[in-house]
């Protein structure tokens, strides 16, 4: 869709026609969800923020900015729907107590895993402890790692898109790095 | 400079300072460790950016339809409701979701949904997917 469609398109959405809302919603819906899978961390909650996400698309249609690209205002309004969401829930901090997978517990990998790291190899290829990792992370971890590596944004522009200060982004970009290079390191049996 | 993985992290995220990124790049140099562990994280970042497969759920057509049915009821509210009587709105709510029903395709999506629905879905939609699910019953004792 060229940008002037699809500016006509957000017109008449914002008209409240309602085959409009579709469209729209149907273009985009699967990079919403997509977003919200991954900062998320699981298809169980993927579903109930997608939902919010679509919601304050349409409702908040009237902020955005004809003539500017569409997709940046999306990200955010699909950001702060997740965040909201997330938000209100328990805080499911993690401690190092709590177990991270099956009978590994997260104080034993940071201190230097017990177990062979070789045999962790044979049976978990490193994308999948990766994947696991990601999910355990403080929400606000994961949403800023999704912003850099899979949205591709700046600092900046990660701080811009989620309302956290530059200072936080990359505290959290670090933290959440340096657990996930420690996972990666009980999967190589890196010292 | 000393040694800092914070520092190699912010190199490889390209978010350095030109007289830092030099900084780094000469002390890589001279420093195998700080070389070992650039290529250690060059791998993660090569993990962290690879596209995500993620299985879109069959039901987003139906998440779709409830988040129209959602963002008019709010417009409704913005609006106020003196003008719409409890029926026409009842009416409104309703609609998109059996909408959505008809344009079901397949029994596969539906058993998918009924499933899903355990899962956290929104309280209208497990509404639409037991319902579903009765169509289903129907037809098989057809059979
Ligand atoms: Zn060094």
């Amino acid at each position: 869709m060229n940008t002037d469609a699809e500016q006509n398109l957000i017109i008449r959405c914002r008209e409240g026609d309602e085959g409009a809302w579709r469209l729209l919603l149907a273009r985009y819906e699967i990079y919403v969800y997509r977003l919200c899978r991954q900062i998320g961390g699981s298809s169980e909650d993927a579903v109930d923020l997608t939902q919010e996400a679509l919601v304050k698309v349409l409702t908040g249609l009237d902020s955005f900015q004809l003539g500017r690209p569409f997709k940046p205002w999306l990200r955010q309004v699909t950001v702060n729907a997740c965040l909201n969401c997330l938000r209100r829930r328990a805080p499911e901090t993690i401690s190092l107590e709590q177990p991270v997978a099956e009978d590994i517990v997260l104080g034993d990998t940071i201190a230097g895993n017990t177990g062979d790291p070789a045999h962790a190899a044979e049976w978990r290829d490193a994308r999948d402890v990766l994947r696991q990792a990601m999910s355990k992370l403080p929400y606000q971890q994961r949403l800023v790692l999704v912003m850099r590596h899979q949205e591709g944004l700046s600092y900046e522009e990660i701080a811009a898109a989620t309302d956290l200060p530059l200072g936080t982004v990359k505290t959290y970009l670090y933290r959440a790095r340096q657990q996930l290079r420690r996972k990666l390191a009980g999967v190589y049996g890196w010292e | 400079m000393k040694c800092s993985t914070e520092a190699l992290q912010t190199f490889l995220d390209g978010e350095l300072e030109l007289a830092e990124t030099e900084a780094v790049r000469s002390h890589l140099g001279g420093c195998p460790a700080c070389r070992q562990e650039l290529s250690r994280l060059r791998l993660l970042w090569l993990e962290l950016e690879q596209e995500d497969e993620v299985e879109i759920p069959a039901a987003l057509p139906f998440i779709r339809q409830q988040a129209i049915t959602k963002a008019r009821a709010a417009g409704q509210d913005k609006i106020g409701t003196s003008s719409v009587s409890l029926w026409n709105a009842q009416k409104l709510a309703w609609q998109p979701v059996l909408a959505g029903v008809s344009r079901i395709p397949g029994t596969r999506q539906l058993g998918l949904l009924a499933r899903l629905a355990g899962h956290g879905l929104p309280g209208a939609i497990k509404g639409v997917s037991s319902m579903a699910g009765k169509i289903i019953g129907k037809r098989r004792d057809r059979h």
